[in-house]
């Protein structure tokens, strides 16, 4: 009996040795509202932060909608029609980078593994180690994140680690703060980066789970592919994946040129991109029972 | 009998201004490929500008395929210098049959020598960053080779638009908007300049709608640059056009004092 009682912790701790073998846990500073959890994984160096299992709102309500008629005016109501409805969604826990990958790691991979990316501008000003990686094309993301052990996140996992359960409109609350993130006019007199920022730089901005730049800096990719119906066809509620093909993926976040309504957790966009510039962040399921 | 040739000659003479002002001029809408908007956006927009034009008796034609860069590429060569006005309406796209890939042409390229005569010749972009390119062929270079201004960008989203005195008989469609990548007008150089800037922020330093003009040469027109937006692109432009060629019709009298009833009646 005695056996027993030591035998089970000793078989959990095994399980997480071997899951996080290279793994190193920290506890960070409290960001945002709830304690951070986070891990670094090796193979990149990079910081994940934990976001729980459980639901959260995704999409766009119709109280939103009637926020955004103050401060979107220009806007037209129908612009916002494939965030709705709003729903409950429960996803399971995971762990997601707490910030964009960087240069630094996506010329990692690069050399390590002689990928030769479609359109990855590395170049003059967005390729500076420390900025986030501009990788145009989904496919040189997807390739990173297997290079790197990990996936991209679903859009359902994206919004959630961005906004938490509550339905905020931005990842640090209600109420629209220029400062609180890489997001301009263009001449950087707003947040002190003329185009893309060093990774990081907006703790203020962080969201509930502690993951940054989640508005703002770049455009990210998630693996979901767009259809800008598919709120109304009632998909699943628990970990959804999104529609079996699309036109194009989703694009969430807004972009350092990016201003109150596209760098709403909410947003998506989807089809040909265009100018936006996007980048990525990567996730890795949580162990089963965290 | 001498009488009919002296009065078919005095006919001639008196026609040839007018075929100098009405013939040359032509204007041709592609949507072959588009970005920011769907193609099926883009050609019911398209459409709503031919119908508009051709009802002010503007010659128009519309190429609404991939296909069609090739003749797109002919008629910009066939029009350039030709002495008239010519405006090419364009959605977020710009074909690298008229400005090659990859800002390897930055000079010379057939869209780039076409607003560089004192035709006055057009680029009307809606849409997407002007001359972006599908999948990022030029990216920010598209736009300063076409106006070799090395700094200028066509960043920003949700800039307000309000629109200008000079919208309001230019362009009676148009209405307060929230442009994606409004023109910076504060980056404008060399002999460019606003000709009519039809809606702009509160300082002045963004527009959408606005004519640019490079001195006495070509111009460069973005309307409406937004991402998905459902705004009257088409009959913006078509507004737009109107105004220049009614304002090469009649030119000099027909400036922008100008009633939009009296540059209707000169169509």
């Amino acid at each position: 009996m005695k056996f027993k009682e030591v035998k089970i912790p000793f078989v959990l701790l095994m399980f997480m040795l071997l899951t996080f073998a290279c793994r190193e846990r920290a506890s960070a500073p409290l960001v945002g509202t709830l304690p951070i959890q986070t891990i670094t994984t090796p193979k990149d160096e990079a910081v994940m932060v934990y976001v729980p299992a459980g639901e959260f709102l995704m999409g766009t309500s119709d109280a939103d909608i009637e926020y955004y008629k103050q401060i979107f005016p220009l806007r037209r109501i129908a612009r916002f029609d494939n965030e709705r409805p709003q729903r409950t969604v429960f996803v399971d826990a995971f762990y997601i980078d707490k910030y964009e990958v960087t240069n630094k790691q996506y010329k990692q991979f690069l050399t390590e593994t002689g990928y030769k990316p479609k359109h990855y501008l590395d170049r003059l000003p967005y390729n500076a180690p420390n900025l986030p990686a501009v990788v145009l094309e989904w496919e040189d993301a997807v390739a990173y994140t297997v290079w790197a052990g990990k996936r991209l996140p679903t859009e359902a996992e994206w919004e959630k680690a961005a906004r938490g359960t509550d339905g905020r409109i931005w990842p640090w609350g209600n109420e629209w703060d220029g400062t609180k993130l890489s997001g301009n006019d263009g001449t950087g007199l707003k947040d002190g980066y003329k185009e893309t920022a060093p990774v990081g730089q907006f703790p203020q901005g962080a969201s509930p789970y502690g993951a940054h730049d989640m508005a703002g800096n770049l455009w990210e990719w998630v693996s979901d592919w767009y259809d800008p119906d598919y709120y109304r066809t009632s998909p699943p509620n628990i970990n959804p994946k999104g529609p079996e093909t699309g036109d194009g993926h989703v694009l969430k976040g807004g972009g350092w040129a990016e201003n109150l309504d596209f760098t709403r957790c909410a947003n998506r966009l989807g089809g040909e991109p265009g100018s936006l510039l996007r980048g990525f962040r990567c996730v890795i399921d949580a162990p089963p029972g965290e | 009998m001498r009488n009919i040739f002296l009065a078919l000659t005095l006919i001639a003479l008196m026609a040839l201004p007018l075929t100098h002002v009405f013939a040359a001029r032509e204007v041709v809408i592609y949507t072959g490929i588009t970005q920011w908007i769907t193609k099926a956006a883009a050609d019911e927009q398209a459409e709503i500008c031919v119908g508009m034009l051709e009802e002010a008796d503007i010659a128009v034609t519309w190429y609404d395929s991939d296909g069609d860069v090739g003749d797109l590429a002919d008629w910009m060569e066939s029009a350039t210098g030709d002495d008239g006005l010519d405006i090419c309406v364009l959605y977020g796209d710009f074909p690298p049959e008229i400005y090659p890939e990859g800002n390897t042409q930055t000079d010379g390229s057939i869209a780039e020598t076409f607003i560089e005569t004192t035709d006055g010749d057009a680029f009307i972009n809606h849409a997407d960053y002007m001359f972006w390119g599908l999948a990022g062929r030029n990216e920010e270079g598209g736009l300063k080779n076409m106006m070799d201004i090395d700094d200028i960008v066509m960043w920003d989203d949700d800039t307000a638009m309000t629109v200008t005195g000079e919208a309001s008989f230019i362009a009676p469609s148009l209405t307060d908007f929230a442009s994606d990548r409004p023109f910076h007008v504060d980056q404008l150089g060399g002999n460019w300049e606003v000709e009519v800037s039809l809606a702009q922020n509160d300082d002045g330093t963004r527009a959408d709608p606005i004519i640019v003009r490079d001195g006495n040469l070509g111009r460069l027109i973005p309307v409406i640059q937004t991402n998905g937006g459902d705004e009257p692109k088409g009959a913006v432009a078509a507004e737009i056009i109107t105004y220049l060629m009614g304002l090469v019709a009649v030119e000099p009298a027909g400036k922008l004092s100008t009633t939009w009833a009296d540059l209707k009646a000169v169509q």
